[in-house]
Formats: C-alpha cells, structure tokens, sequence
C-alpha cells in the first residue's frame, strides 16, 4: 500500500450541487477521471490515481453527489443525476476524458460514455458491470416494500446519523462487509468517508439516504441496452475470488462483454471485488496496455 | 373528509390548484415542487411528499397525481398509505421498449446536460413495470382524462385494469382544476369508505 496524497482538493459547482475533487498531475494534461461505488469516496484512488498521472494524464478523482465531501443526494433518481454530474464535470474539466471507474461508478461511467461518446474517451470498468440477472428481479411483495422503503427513509430522514467512537469503530464495521480489504485500507476509507459528529464522535459522509430503493423500470434488459451504446474502448477488470457485491462471472461475464461494441476483458488473479486496491501492480499494467493500445 | 394531497404536474405553476383547494371539505396540500418553488436539502419529490403523508397516517389521505407526477402518487398508493388515488392525466404515454427506453433517457440526459434547471422526466412508459405496480394499487383509483392526455383512448381502458383496486374512468373536457376538484368530490363521496 503506497498512498499519495491529492496535490489539490477542489470544490466544483454543477447540476446544483457541489462536488469535491482530489487531483494529481499536470492539469494541462488529458483528464482522467476516477469514480468510485457505492458508499465510497475519492479517496478511495490514493494509490491508483497518482500512478496513472505519471504516465502523463491529469488525474481527478471525484466524491460523488451523496458520498465524501459532495453535496447531498436530493433525489430518488440518483443514478441518472450522479451521471448528469458527471457529464457536466468532464465537460469543465475539459473532455474528452478517459474515465476509471469501480462497481457503481464502473455502471455510471458505462451510462456516461453511452450517452455522451463525444465526452469520453475510454472506460476502465472495475467490476462494475451491474449485478447478476438473477438479484434484478421484482420483489415478491411489491406493496409491502414499497411501504417498508418509505417507513425506512421517514427513519433515515428524521433522524441524526450515528456516531462512531473512532476511525478504527467504522474501520471494523467495514471490515465485516468488506471481507477481503486490508486493515490498512479500511482505516484509510474510514478516515476519510467520515467526519466528526455533532457529539464529538464519528459520523459517515456518505448519505444514507442511497438505501432507499423507489420504483424504477430499469432491469436487465435496460442494462445490456445501455451497454450496447457504448462506442467508446471498454476495459473490464475482473477478481476470481468470491467477495462481498462481486459482481458477474463466467459465461454471463462473457455475454456481456460481448455485447459491447470494443471491450476486452482482464481477469485479475487472487482479487475480489476491489482489484485495483487488491492488486494495484496487476491494475496499473493492464490500464499502461490498454491506453497503449487505444490511445491517449 | 379525507385530507388532499395535490401532486401537481411538471411545469404548471400550481397557481390553480392552490385556488381551488380551498372548496375541499378537509386538510389540502398542494406542495411546491423541486425546481419549480421548493428548494433545499431534500428536493425530490417523494420526499417532499414523504412527511406530509406520514404526518396524515391513519387518516387515508386521497392522492392527485397529475401528468408525469402520477408516479409519485402511485408510490405511495402501492405502499398503501392512501385512501383514494386520483390520476388526472396520468396514464402515460405509448409502451416504449428498453432500446427506446435508453434512448430517451440519454435524449432527457442530453437536455439536462445543455440546460440543468430543465424539468420534467425521460418520456419512458414500461409496459411490465408499470403493470406490477398497477396491480398492487388496491385502493380505489379515479382516472380523469382529459383533451391534454397523452394516452390514446383505446389504452385508457386496458390501463384501467391494470389497477388492483376498484376504477372509475372520467372524461372531461377540462383540466382546470375546479371541475377535476368537483369530480374528484362526488367520486370520493360515492365510496363505501367514502365521508
């Protein structure tokens, strides 16, 4: 683990939030730009970031709307808002960019460079081609659900957020869902997805509120459709392990690589779900191959 | 009377509807909406709507969803936190596949991209999602459509057995809010659980 500080932290107004950016390398230089999952943040790319930059890219990794320093989420269609922020970003940071991308991120930057080509030059996907088929399906109750998701957010929205009595308290918590994470990595996502409370102890910047699931007609099908307008080069970068939100495997991995226009897949032995954190070394000389191959 | 709760379309003013409230014989909200009035820290429109429906929990408020803002009333109608669901307007549009589903959430994404303070939503109807919730709606559903909709006629009727619950299905020349509001009276009125 070699972690870089960012050499500046920035606040960018867009879409009618903010958004924090941590950025290495010459910022005359082609932009990339790092999203991160679900629950993450910026910081997440210490390591990563700071490699690509010195191969001669501006890199700037952003807290998403809802995650790190960012503003909060205000609404029920985060994904599509999170992408629009993304968009808007890329376009002022000066696109096209080459984007890497983990899990959630790894989806956005796919709905990103579908609906945008001329902002994007390449995705670096990090296991973040979308659940499995199986798990997007309808609950059994929908009724039921629906009333359990709203009783939930009613709790979340009225309530103060639970405090922490320290970075190691959340990096323990962490741990337990993140099985395969080192210990150093999960104090260093504690310590910066969290801030000080109001009681003194530690809260999580990421907001809650990202649970909340409300209607939305987007499945399966919606997904390979979205992947198909995906004109852009496609690096996959995949674990073998078993993993906490690992995402496809084996054939169905195979069918949706296949259904991109220009992607190509790398499986990165003895990595779960966070390979670039899990395998920095592995990551670092597929992204120098891929950008060999494709281009700046 | 059972409390009104006004979600009104994207784009209109609200003006209308908070003139004509007034006539209900019970509590009605007609909220301000996300870009369009209301600002602040939780601007989406299920939230907006979220404290005010608790607030009438066990009091089986009545719910107008109007135009593209009939989702979120259905919402809370599948989660069965109404009495009654109103959808003036409301019934959507032609079917659309998930190729032209991604297509028109890119075009609406391309519009908010060129203009944030755009409104309103992609133009997206899913004929199985829209059913599944549909059937789990089982309080009683009135359906006023007007020259305005953008449902075609034939589907006016299929859309009506979509729901789980008892339907109604008005045509009225007007989509002023005083003869919906007047309707919407005497509908409410002719129900078991009615006054």
């Amino acid at each position: 683990m070699s972690l870089v500080d960012p050499e500046r932290a920035l606040f960018i107004d867009v879409n009618r939030t903010t958004l924090r950016v941590w950025q290495w390398g010459d910022a005359s230089r082609p932009v990339v730009l790092f999203l991160h999952g679900g629950f993450d943040h910026g910081r997440m790319y210490d390591e990563l970031a700071p490699r690509v930059a010195a191969l001669g890219y501006h890199a700037v990794a952003v807290d998403a709307r809802g995650h790190g320093d960012s503003g909060r989420l205000t609404s029920g269609t985060t994904w599509m808002t999170q992408v629009l922020d993304f968009a808007l970003l890329a376009r002022e940071l000066g696109a096209p960019v080459g984007v890497v991308a983990h899990s959630m991120g790894g989806g956005q930057a796919l709905t990103l460079a579908g609906a945008f080509p001329e902002l994007v030059r390449w995705v670096v996907n990090i296991d973040g081609l979308g659940p499995p088929a199986e798990v997007m399906v309808d609950p059994d109750d929908p009724s039921s659900a629906m009333s359990e998701n709203l009783e939930r957010a009613l709790r979340i929205l009225g309530r103060d957020p639970r405090e922490w009595e320290s970075v190691a308290a959340m990096a323990d918590q962490r741990g337990k869902v993140n099985v395969r994470l080192p210990r150093p990595w999960l104090l260093h996502l504690a310590e910066h997805g969290s801030s000080r409370g109001p009681g003194g102890g530690r809260v999580w910047k990421s907001d809650p509120i990202l649970t909340i699931d409300l209607p939305s007609p987007f499945g399966y099908e919606q997904l390979l459709a979205q992947h198909r307008l995906v004109r852009c080069p496609v690096l996959v970068l995949t674990g073998d392990e078993p993993d906490t939100w690992n995402e496809v495997h084996g054939d169905e991995l195979l069918r949706r690589i296949a259904n991109f226009p220009d992607a190509r897949v790398v499986h990165v032995p003895g990595t779960g779900h966070y390979v670039h954190i899990e395998d920095p070394d592995t990551t670092m000389q597929s992204i120098e191959a891929f950008v060999r191959e494709v281009g700046r | 009377m059972n409390p009104l709760l006004v979600v009104r379309d994207v784009g209109d003013d609200g003006a209308a509807w908070s003139d004509a409230v007034p006539a209900w014989s019970g509590d009605a909200v007609v909220p301000d909406l996300t870009l369009e009035g209301a600002t602040g820290d939780r601007t989406d429109i299920v939230w907006l709507l979220l404290e005010q429906m608790d607030a009438w929990r066990g009091r089986a408020p009545i719910i107008i969803g109007c135009g593209e803002h009939s989702l979120a009333a259905e919402t809370f109608a599948l989660a069965g936190w109404v009495g009654g669901l109103v959808l003036v307007d409301g019934l959507g549009g032609a079917w659309t596949t998930p190729e032209e589903q991604v297509a028109r959430q890119n075009v609406w994404l391309r519009a908010k991209f060129e203009a944030p303070d755009h409104v309103g939503y992609p133009r997206v109807w899913l004929e199985p999602f829209t059913r599944l919730l549909r059937e789990n709606v089982r309080c009683p559903v009135l359906i006023v459509e007007t020259p305005a909709s953008i449902t075609s006629v034939d589907e006016v009727e299929k859309r009506a057995h979509q729901f789980g619950g008892p339907v109604e299905v008005l045509r009225i020349e007007s989509a002023a809010p005083v003869p919906i509001l007047r309707e919407v009276t005497a509908w409410w009125d002719s129900q078991p659980d009615g006054r």
